[in-house]
């Protein structure tokens, strides 16, 4: 299956650019991008929950992303789907399917960056660019 | 190509000017230290729209100043340099960076290439046993949340009190491995969780650890005084403040939004979010952002610590390990400087940018003063690497800044392309350079195509006065994340 994602081009670091048929399917997609810098690890089953804040789209995003790189980076938990179950501008709540523990980095992100970040949505098709430090 | 590279004039040797656009927001200039060749580089990605943007910024004093191995960061550009106003000047975490006091520290061996060639294999390998890259979580340091506090406010001196090192270390790095003002409480408990396991680890990215030779003194008065002569073994240790910084970093750019609504202040690029130095949340901002930079001071004791274990299991315990010096090169620090002959209290931002104060300095240790500071500026792997010091130039012109490192040209998945991880590994063996890494992209991302030439860049700070060759490091063995 082709991924919704695609790696981009920076000098010094690396960004991606997703896309979703919806807000909710876009953020999910992100946060697959994100772990994809990871071994991934598809075994675990146990369940997370998390409600963020945001100003906009584009601060939800990296508060959403950054959320998932602070428990994969704190080895609290790896996670390997996500479902976002509610979502607007300012917040969203989503679920999280993992394991509790630490994950192998193929290549440490350090942050999300707000660096040229995009959320734009055309005839209901959602698309954004994120950079990444690594 | 970037549009304001027809903007660029020369105003005398390796510098160059983009005067003050009032359209662009520019309240300075844009200067810029190249040579010509650096030049055509520079002109192809985004970093002079990125310096302008920083020219931008409310309360800069001097001019928005580019290094020659400047290239395109997010929000500031990397071999950037911005001095605000310490009353009514803005402090901005992405004139930081995420990795604060990412820097490098360079250790000298009492043992020469000779010894070392036999048994680089093994050598590297110890290295590689003993200091981690922590891409698997956790490093070989147990500490408590107690502890980390300690070390939070203390930095490298908190190490060397509890038997992870020598108390010569501190006297030998930047603001003695402390930065004061440093508030352990302005760190998250996340961001503490992300960085207590991570201590005396490397990380990955374009960290590493290299054992190289004295190449070439080039500074025979210098080199005498750093303690170095040719063919003598070191090793450069490149890393920074890993989760612990990143999520400083990150929580305090959530904070700025807001922030900046009360301030009525606008920036060109949202990575460019800042507030007033003297604001309740620039305050907290500095205290946490020395909390990081003492952090990444400790984890690069940690690092030398295990580094001596290796050293002394390869070649015994009479190899001696000392330091040279411990720089920093992503940084905020209070200074004086003489602007248009006049002392002011400056913020400066060094962005993928090295302190380079000159002989006098009280800054500058006592056995270094009448030298100048060291400076370190590594190569890309497999290539050379720099012993610098600071020179008056510095301080007259840019803040008392050089240059931190060759700059890349290349992205990383453009530094892969083509390109097979056997090949690249047999090259560096054949030009007897052994390498160690976690993983193949950390080899293929960092291969020598991907940076600038570090000679031209070190050239140009050298002929412009700002730091001063002493002497050149060739690599033998590489340990990467």
């Amino acid at each position: 299956m082709e991924e919704p994602f695609e790696i981009l081009e920076h000098t010094a670091d690396v960004g991606f650019r997703v896309r979703g048929a919806s807000a909710a399917e876009l953020f999910e997609n992100a946060a697959r991008a994100l772990v994809s810098f990871t071994q991934e690890d598809r075994s675990g089953a146990t369940e997370r929950v998390v409600e963020l804040r945001g100003d906009d789209y584009e601060s939800l995003l990296v508060n959403w992303l950054s959320e998932v790189l602070y428990l994969v980076d704190s080895g609290e938990f790896r996670p390997h789907r996500f479902q976002v179950e509610r979502i607007s501008p300012y917040q969203l709540r989503a679920r999280m399917i993992g394991e509790a523990g630490p994950a192998q980095w193929r290549l440490i992100v350090k942050a999300v960056t707000y660096h040229q970040i995009e959320v734009k949505e055309e005839g209901g098709r959602w698309e954004a660019t994120v950079y990444l430090d690594v | 190509m970037s549009s304001l590279a027809d903007r660029l004039e020369q105003v005398g040797d390796y510098r160059w000017r983009i005067l003050r656009d009032e359209r662009l927001g520019m309240r300075t200039d844009v200067v810029v230290y190249a040579s010509k060749e650096i030049l055509v580089h520079i002109a192809k990605d985004k970093s002079l729209e990125q310096a302008a943007n920083v020219a931008t910024l409310p309360g800069i004093v001097g001019p928005s100043l580019a290094m020659p191995d400047i290239h395109q960061g997010y929000g500031f550009p990397i071999g950037g340099v911005a001095a605000t106003d310490w009353e009514y000047g803005v402090v901005s975490p992405g004139g930081v960076g995420f990795d604060i006091n990412c820097g490098v520290r360079l250790v000298r061996l009492n043992l020469r290439r000779e010894d070392v060639q036999p048994r680089i294999r093994d050598l590297v390998g110890e290295i590689f046993h003993a200091v981690p890259c922590g891409t698997g979580g956790k490093g070989h340091i147990d500490i408590t949340n107690k502890q980390l506090e300690h070390v939070l406010a203390e930095g490298a001196g908190w190490m060397t009190r509890n038997g992870y090192g020598q108390e010569r270390d501190t006297e030998c790095t930047e603001a003695g491995g402390a930065l004061p003002g440093a508030d352990p409480d302005a760190v998250s408990e996340r961001a503490k969780e992300r960085g207590r396991p991570q201590i005396g680890t490397l990380g990955s990215g374009n960290h590493f650890l290299e054992v190289q030779f004295v190449q070439q003194v080039a500074d025979e008065e210098a080199a005498t005084a750093f303690g170095i002569n040719e063919g003598q073994i070191v090793v450069l240790i490149h890393s920074g403040s890993r989760g612990l910084g990143h999520q400083v970093c990150t929580d305090y750019l959530q904070q700025m939004g807001a922030a900046m609504k009360k301030y009525n202040i606008t920036v060109p690029d949202r990575q460019l979010a800042c507030v007033p130095v003297q604001s309740p949340e620039g305050k907290s901002y500095l205290a946490g952002m020395r909390a990081a930079a003492n952090f990444a001071w400790a984890n690069r004791q940690g690092i030398t610590h295990f580094l001596r274990q290796a050293i002394a299991k390869v070649f015994g315990k009479g190899a001696q390990a000392s330091v040279i010096y411990d720089v920093c090169h992503n940084i905020a620090k209070q200074e004086s400087h003489l602007v248009e002959g006049r002392k002011r209290e400056v913020l400066v931002h060094r962005k993928g940018a090295t302190r380079a104060f000159p002989a006098g300095h009280r800054e500058v240790p006592q056995d270094y003063r009448r030298i100048g500071q060291p400076v370190f500026i590594p190569g890309s792997m497999g290539t050379a690497s720099w012993v610098l010091a600071g020179q008056p130039g510095a301080m007259e012109e840019t803040f008392g800044t050089t240059c931190h490192g060759a700059g890349r040209l290349l992205s990383r998945t453009a530094a892969q392309k083509g390109k097979d991880y056997r090949s690249v590994l047999r090259g560096l063996e054949e030009a007897g350079i052994h390498v160690k890494s976690e993983t193949k992209a950390g080899i293929l991302e960092e291969i020598p195509e991907a940076y600038k030439d570090v000679d031209a860049v070190v050239e140009v700070v050298h002929r412009a006065g700002i730091a001063r060759k002493v002497a050149r490091l060739a690599p033998m063995g590489v340990i990467k994340g």
